[in-house]
């Protein structure tokens, strides 16, 4: 966890650089530092002003702007995820040799035709759910080769798989 | 870019969210306690998963 000003390669270091997932993480001590209380320290302010302008009448007036403004994307939300969820897993699939992200390396041949699976499941609603359960075979294959400490970096996968299997499931 | 497609597209769904109710009012002195215990409480597992996992020090 590097201290603020991070340097232009510190994000997501894993899929960039070797790793070693075992390796003595950066100490307490160390992540501790000015920059980051300072940036907590704005997250708070942030936090109370939001709170608190949240049920003022300019707050209110902000929030219908906002909900005027992405009126669109919430109108479209359910095909914007399924756009999304393929563009994804097409371009992994087209990648090759990876489970769910770069690190996450596999030679298991039934990966690709997984991946191309939870793409096309995309197409309709009725096949959603069989996409999820696509996207849990593939995290859990990640767990079983890598370790629940490893893949604990990316729930956003389950919370996917979670949205196309409810959503899917309401036909 | 790719990468991150699908945060990306969840951030979208959480920004357009409506959310038809009337926002309740907060206890706003309960955001900094919450914020830095939750803060806390994500750190202490992480450090003290990874030290029983791994037998890694946490200072």
């Amino acid at each position: 966890m590097p201290c603020w000003p991070a340097g232009s390669a510190s994000a997501h270091v894993k899929w960039f650089c070797a790793y070693d997932v075992a390796g003595q993480p950066e100490g307490l001590a160390n992540v501790l530092c000015p920059g980051f209380e300072l940036l907590t320290g704005l997250s708070v302010l942030a936090l109370i002003t939001g709170s608190v302008l949240e049920g003022t009448p300019v707050g209110m007036a902000m929030l219908r702007s906002l909900d005027q403004a992405t009126r669109i994307v919430r109108d479209n939300i359910e095909i914007i995820f399924r756009a999304g969820t393929a563009f994804f897993f097409i371009a992994v699939w087209v990648v090759g040799g990876v489970l769910l992200t770069p690190e996450l390396k596999t030679s298991s041949v039934i990966v690709s035709a997984i991946q191309l699976g939870i793409a096309a499941g995309m197409l309709s609603r009725r096949t959603m759910p069989f996409s999820a359960l696509g996207i849990f075979v593939l995290f859990g294959m990640g767990v079983w080769e890598y370790g629940a400490f490893h893949l604990a970096d990316y729930p956003i996968f389950l919370g996917v798989a979670a949205y196309l299997a409810l959503v899917g499931g309401q036909t | 870019m790719i990468g991150h497609s699908l945060i990306i597209v969840a951030l979208f769904a959480i920004i357009a969210d409506d959310h038809a109710e009337a926002s309740r009012l907060r206890d706003s002195w309960l955001l900094p306690l919450g914020y830095a215990a939750s803060l806390a409480l994500f750190l202490t597992t992480y450090y003290a998963a990874h030290a029983a996992l791994f037998g890694t020090t946490i200072f």
